[in-house]
């Protein structure tokens, strides 16, 4: 009997040491995740994102209209406004 | 422009015309400005070189250089196509690396061309497109070392006839009552 009550109190021992050790691991990760958190802007910002800015048409025949379509995307986290768009 | 305000997420189109008149070298831009408060502007640009498709010096020879889906004896055609002739030595693959895809979508009968041969470039309005001024174009490249481009116009334009001109009456003299 006083061999298994040993045993027992050994596996107890062992249990309160990796608890501890587990709880503070924990501690730890939440902690960090805490600080990336308040790290993050607060403010919601519009942002684009334009798939291309530059093209080529190559050549061309004069006495006439060519045309090309950019694509805008809003990545941003509030609503985007397109204020203008000026030639130059 | 299409849409002035892009909700999270959304995307739009910013199309750029270019009216070729003078022959040469072209680079043009446009500012974009936004609300984006980091970046807020960005710049668009454009390059290309403007003289016939049919000149012989170069590799491919397209003809007609214009699409023009303009009403002709008051029947309007819905089906066009261009032909382009492999005016090199080489053998070409061709490949179209834009169009307008809500006006239409452009078909090459075959991509590989071997020198001399010819292959045609088929375009065919959406039904659902009723207007009456297009301004568009397809650009196709060609696999050679410098991945030189062409861009074939697609033009509508549906000139209205203006009502007569009223005729009118000369005034009437007012006959004076009385007297």
């Amino acid at each position: 009997l006083e061999f298994y009550l040993y045993r027992l109190e050994d596996v107890m021992k062992k249990t309160f040491l990796i608890s501890i050790v587990l709880f503070l691991f924990f501690l730890s990760f939440n902690l960090f995740a805490k600080e990336e958190e308040e790290q993050k802007p607060t403010t919601k910002v519009p942002e684009y994102y334009f798939s291309e800015t530059e093209f080529d048409f190559g050549r061309m025949p004069p006495k006439s209209a060519v045309s090309h379509a950019y694509w805008v995307k809003n990545v941003g986290m509030d609503t985007l406004r397109i204020l203008s768009v000026r030639p130059g | 422009l299409k849409k002035k305000e892009l909700a999270v997420g959304d995307s739009t189109q910013i199309e750029l015309i270019h009216h070729a008149s003078l022959r040469g070298k072209i680079r043009k831009s446009a500012t974009v400005s936004t609300s984006d408060t980091l970046s807020g502007q960005v710049r668009l640009s454009y390059s290309g070189e403007i003289g016939s498709l049919s000149d012989s010096t170069f590799l491919v020879i397209v003809e007609p250089e214009i699409l023009d889906f303009a009403p002709k004896d008051g029947k309007q055609e819905t089906k066009l196509k261009t032909t382009i002739v492999n005016n090199s030595d080489q053998k070409l693959t061709l490949r179209i690396i834009d169009y307008p895809e809500d006006l239409c979508k452009p078909v090459l009968r075959s991509k590989y061309l071997k020198p001399d041969k010819k292959t045609e470039l088929l375009v065919k309005l959406d039904r659902r497109v009723k207007l009456d001024r297009i301004e568009k174009s397809i650009t196709f490249e060609l696999d050679d070392k410098n991945k030189t481009r062409f861009t074939v116009p697609i033009t509508k334009v549906v000139k209205t006839k203006k009502p007569p001109p009223k005729k009118i009456s000369p005034k009437k003299p007012v006959k004076k009552k009385g007297g």
